[in-house]
């Protein structure tokens, strides 16, 4: 009975989410809708460590410090290699 | 009249509140007050860019950048915003307004942290067309820029004291490129500091108070430190290490300490899409474990049942492993930036327990040692349509016999998916998370000849566990303090074969109101509504404080 309620839960509860991600964004927000390598940093940053965590603030760490953690981060979150570099660069201006 | 003692748990309760009540102030004053001022030849550049059509298009199209924290229209309240200090600036505001483009261009060019400087990512044109575009944001609209400082625009102060004219002037170019030198060697002097360099060590903990409703078992603290080191010798190799430092003490008043190693392992890049290493690692069995386990990331106080006291599923193993990411580009259309994430491993597996008559059919997890020659063979499929949501399935098959025993093979599933949304109707982030876990251990006669006094024992040893946990947090509120609430309701639940001389089904509802102090500081207050199908169920109150470094 639970898988069955889980086959429903599971699909409709992806689809819903995902229907938002896509058509739910408001106008303005319509040009941050892109390919990865399109996306900018602090974008990346936003998108990748919120869906677990809230924002450490880019002071949390310096700039090699940034990078460790990114790549730990990396391996936590299944990042790409382009996001990984794309994120720590933007912390490490912004530290 | 008769007065009422006031009752611990109500002493405990406003304790709480106060420590609430007066780290508020103190988080407050951390924001610095408004002295980012841009230097008045600065202030006075002229923009080159004619508020026109095509310069307002290219900022807005620039814009998207600065969403995440200034806002979709610019009232400084994007997603990121809630964490950061100071905050964004409202650029609709007169205080933004009223600054002249000159002064709007230098902070865009040269930032202030938590803002990135935008000098090298952006062009000179871009960030005056960001100007123009920002200024379409105005609340108010301004004046039209002062006279009096178009004036000196004309003729820069830089200039002023050369009467000859020039030679001895300090360009526009060598300015910025002064101020570019100057931010990125405070930047290296931040990153100087001995000892530092490729080496973090961080780490989070907790201390918790429960206390049992019905029963008359004392209530009682527990404490847990976990240190975490990642040492980074060159740019793809990483050595990670990380341990548990706990105290617990149960209800029968008895206390252990402890040590748990959770993380030891190497880890390499191969390329972008490819990481392997080996050691002691975090299975990427759900989600749980490896994203939502240190306590400033997990919202209640406890972990769900069938990833805590009664898991289903690994946390830690030893062996070797390979995982990446790659994205999906050409789903683009349908979705945002489509990704594929994927995790293979080949470790010792669990344990079956199979002579203890008070544990016989359950599986060890927190056992490292391999009872055959049959390693766990498992991995995870993700798919993130969205960055906001991920889904996956892991799985895990493996050989859990001790010698001697008949072969017993094990097979573990999981389905997982998480959810994190800003709702701006709503007025804050909702986050959604579930997760499920089938565990099927093959069908063994335990004590097949009755020597241990329990046995023959033999039954279908399928058991089920998850939850689904559901937050609220008013993030886009105005008052500070709603900001840093967070509600959450979890259903967990634990399915264990009647038969099965461990373990007992169980189900709970759990509420809990957190207060974020910083985005990685919490205080949790929870109660948890507690059902188990034999034994007599007790509801559990727990208040927390959780941190990570």
């Amino acid at each position: 009975m639970f898988m069955k309620r889980l086959m429903i839960l599971l699909p409709g509860l992806a689809v819903a989410a995902g229907c938002s991600g896509i058509s739910a964004s408001p106008k303005a927000e319509t040009s941050q809708k892109a390919a990865i390598a399109e996306k900018p940093g602090a974008q990346l940053w936003a998108e990748n460590c919120s869906r677990c965590h809230n924002f450490r603030p880019p002071q949390s760490f310096n700039g090699s410090q940034w990078h460790a953690v990114v790549h730990h981060m990396r391996l936590r979150a299944n990042l790409t290699g382009e996001e990984t570099r794309k994120i720590t660069e933007f912390l490490q201006a912004s530290h | 009249m008769k007065h009422r003692p006031i009752s611990f748990r109500s002493g405990l309760f406003f304790l709480f509140i106060c420590g609430v009540w007066t780290m508020v102030p103190s988080v407050r004053s951390q924001q610095t007050p408004s002295d980012w001022v841009a230097p008045p030849a600065e202030a006075q550049r002229k923009n080159p860019a004619a508020p026109i059509g095509q310069s307002i298009t290219h900022g807005q199209a620039l814009f998207s950048s600065c969403v995440i924290c200034h806002g979709p229209a610019g009232h400084g309240d994007g997603q990121a915003a809630v964490a950061l200090n100071p905050r964004p600036k409202d650029l609709t505001s007169p205080a933004t307004q009223l600054q002249t483009d000159g002064a709007l261009f230098w902070k865009i060019t040269q930032g202030r942290a938590p803002m990135p400087p935008w000098g090298e990512a952006l062009s000179e044109k871009d960030r005056w067309d960001l100007v123009n575009y920002i200024r379409t944001l105005a609340s108010i609209r301004a004046p039209a820029e002062p006279v009096a400082t178009t004036a000196p625009a004309a003729a820069p102060p830089a200039n002023a004291g050369s009467a000859n004219g020039g030679s001895a002037t300090i360009s526009r170019e060598e300015l910025d490129d002064i101020y570019r030198r100057m931010h990125l060697l405070e930047n290296q002097v931040h990153d100087a500091i001995p000892g530092t360099e490729h080496l973090v060590i961080a780490g989070d903990g907790a201390v918790t108070f429960s206390n049992l409703q019905k029963s008359s078992a004392p209530s009682t603290f527990n404490a847990i430190i976990s240190p975490l080191f990642l040492w980074e010798p060159t740019d793809r190799l990483l050595f990670t290490a990380a341990f548990d430092l706990a105290i617990a003490t149960d209800t029968t008043g008895a206390s252990s300490s402890s040590v748990n190693i959770n993380i030891a392992e190497a880890s390499y890049i191969v390329n972008d899409r490819l990481m392997v290493g080996g050691g002691l690692f975090v299975v990427p069995f759900g989600q749980y474990h490896n994203h939502f386990d240190p306590p400033w990331i997990e919202k209640l106080p406890d972990a769900p049942l069938a990833f805590g006291d009664s898991a289903l599923g690994p946390g830690s193993e030893v062996g070797i492993f390979a995982h990446g990411a790659a994205p999906l580009n050409f789903l683009n259309a349908p979705f945002n930036s489509p990704k594929v994430v994927y995790d293979a491993y080949l470790a010792n597996g669990p344990q079956l327990i199979t002579n203890d008559p008070t544990a016989a059919g359950s599986l060890n997890f927190s056992d490292f040692t391999d009872l055959n020659n049959g390693k766990a063979v498992g991995g995870r499929l993700g798919f993130l349509p969205v960055p906001s949501l991920e889904t996956g399935y892991s799985f895990q098959y493996s050989q859990a016999s001790p010698p001697g025993f008949q072969n017993t093979y094990v097979l573990l599933q999981a389905a997982d998916l998480n959810w994190v949304q800003e709702v701006r109707p709503l007025g804050g982030v909702i986050t959604a998370r579930v997760e499920w876990i089938w565990s099927n251990v093959e069908e063994a006669t335990y004590d097949p000849h009755g020597k241990l006094g329990f046995g023959p024992l033999r039954f279908g040893n399928y058991r089920q566990g998850g939850y689904a946990e559901l937050a609220y947090r008013p993030t886009l509120s105005e008052n500070s303090f709603v900001r840093n609430l967070e509600f959450i309701y979890r259903f967990d639940f634990v399915r264990v074969p009647v038969q099965a001389p461990s373990g007992e089904t169980e189900y709970r509802h759990e509420l809990g109101i957190d207060y974020w102090l910083t985005p990685s500081v919490v205080l949790k207050a929870a109660y948890a509504i507690d059902h188990k199908k034999v034994a007599s169920a007790e509801n559990t109150f727990f208040l927390q404080f959780g941190f990570g470094l």
